[in-house]
């Protein structure tokens, strides 16, 4: 990196320092679902490592350790990471000229929160490279946080495994998690029809109502026109 | 197949999933403007819909049954009235874990 990029680089991730304090309680969830799931540390660790997506994998842990069939985990869990591809499909034109390595780098650490820090400050850099070492700059301190964060989860999750309390904290993250979503209209209405969706056909086999409640709330929410102020 | 094997090939698909997701534009599409605005559209839906519909059930049949007073319930709706005033991920978590402790700890 040249010394422009390293500066960059350091701007995105001190850039981040205030969304990873909010990130720490998930990440410790994610690590702590391994292990209240059946999975030992190291397996918990190679989850976080290899999938690194917080969210899908909570889920697919969620229903595995409720005994869901393996296809609908990894289903669920492909499904809330299909929002990546939105994020793909913004960056990609972002970093077309860079070498390969670094395009699938920059492809493996897409989440959420690096995504929306870094593509609000593109516009003070001139070139490919130095968008893509802020970019880097912000995932590197997400990535670290999370990996961290979720080892020392599934650490004190060894002790806690099976309490009730342990097993609601997966359920109430995703609530926090819905929270900053519902704003827009049709997002709100994409989650209450996927809610009662899902709570209707909670008894169909192999937990297919949570499949069937989230598709049917992407169909709800596309049938609502969006007011002019939920585009923005 | 063994609980272990089925662990690991959870792992081996959600990444392989997940990658590809997250590659998709960077590798097929070489140009990445043809997603449609209703793709873009329903993409950006997925996470409440799914959020909510996972957590729906939890919460108001926690036995099973339809119970719409519970531990569970009321804890939820503080959650979710905790989160749009604070806008702390982290403080909703707390929070919300704090107040499901007092409440089973209090046998509702």
């Amino acid at each position: 990196m040249s010394n422009g990029e390293q500066s960059a680089f350091r701007q995105g991730s001190v850039a981040m320092l205030p969304v990873l304090v909010g990130v720490v309680p998930f990440a410790l969830v994610a690590g702590l679902a391994g292990v209240a799931n059946g999975l030992s540390v190291l397996e918990t660790a190679a989850f976080s490592l290899l999938t690194y997506a917080g969210a899908a994998q909570i889920a697919a842990l969620e229903l595995f350790g409720r005994g869901a069939p393996l296809w609908v985990a990894i289903g669920t869990a492909v499904i809330i990471n299909l929002r990546f591809a939105m994020y793909s499909a913004a960056l990609a034109p972002q970093f077309r000229d860079l070498r390969p390595g670094r395009r699938l780098l920059s492809a493996f650490l897409i989440v959420d929160h690096a995504y929306a820090v870094a593509s609000s400050q593109f516009h003070r850099f001139r070139g490919q490279r130095q968008r893509n070492a802020y970019y880097l700059g912000a995932c590197a301190a997400f990535w670290v946080t999370w990996q961290v964060c979720a080892l020392i989860g599934s650490l004190a999750g060894v002790g806690l495994a099976g309490s009730p309390i342990l097993r609601f904290a997966l359920p109430l993250s995703f609530l926090a998690l819905l929270v900053p979503h519902l704003r827009a209209r049709p997002a709100v209405v994409a989650a209450l029809v996927g809610a009662i969706v899902a709570v209707v056909f909670s008894e169909l086999p192999a937990n297919l109502g949570m499949l069937a409640g989230a598709l049917s709330g992407i169909v709800a929410g596309l049938l609502v026109e969006p007011t002019p102020e939920d585009q923005s | 197949m063994t609980t272990t094997g089925a662990v690991w090939l959870m792992i081996a698909l959600t990444a392989v999933g997940s990658f590809s997701t997250r590659a998709s534009f960077f590798l097929i599409l070489r140009n990445p403007e043809s997603l449609t605005p209703r793709v873009r559209r329903a993409l950006s839906l997925v996470p409440p819909a799914a959020f909510a519909a996972l957590v729906a059930p939890i919460v108001l049949k926690p036995e099973g049954n339809l119970e719409p007073v519970s531990a569970e319930a009321a804890t939820a709706l503080v959650a979710l009235v905790l989160g749009r005033v604070t806008g702390s991920l982290g403080a909703t978590i707390f929070a919300g874990l704090a107040l499901y402790t007092l409440l089973h700890g209090l046998g509702l």
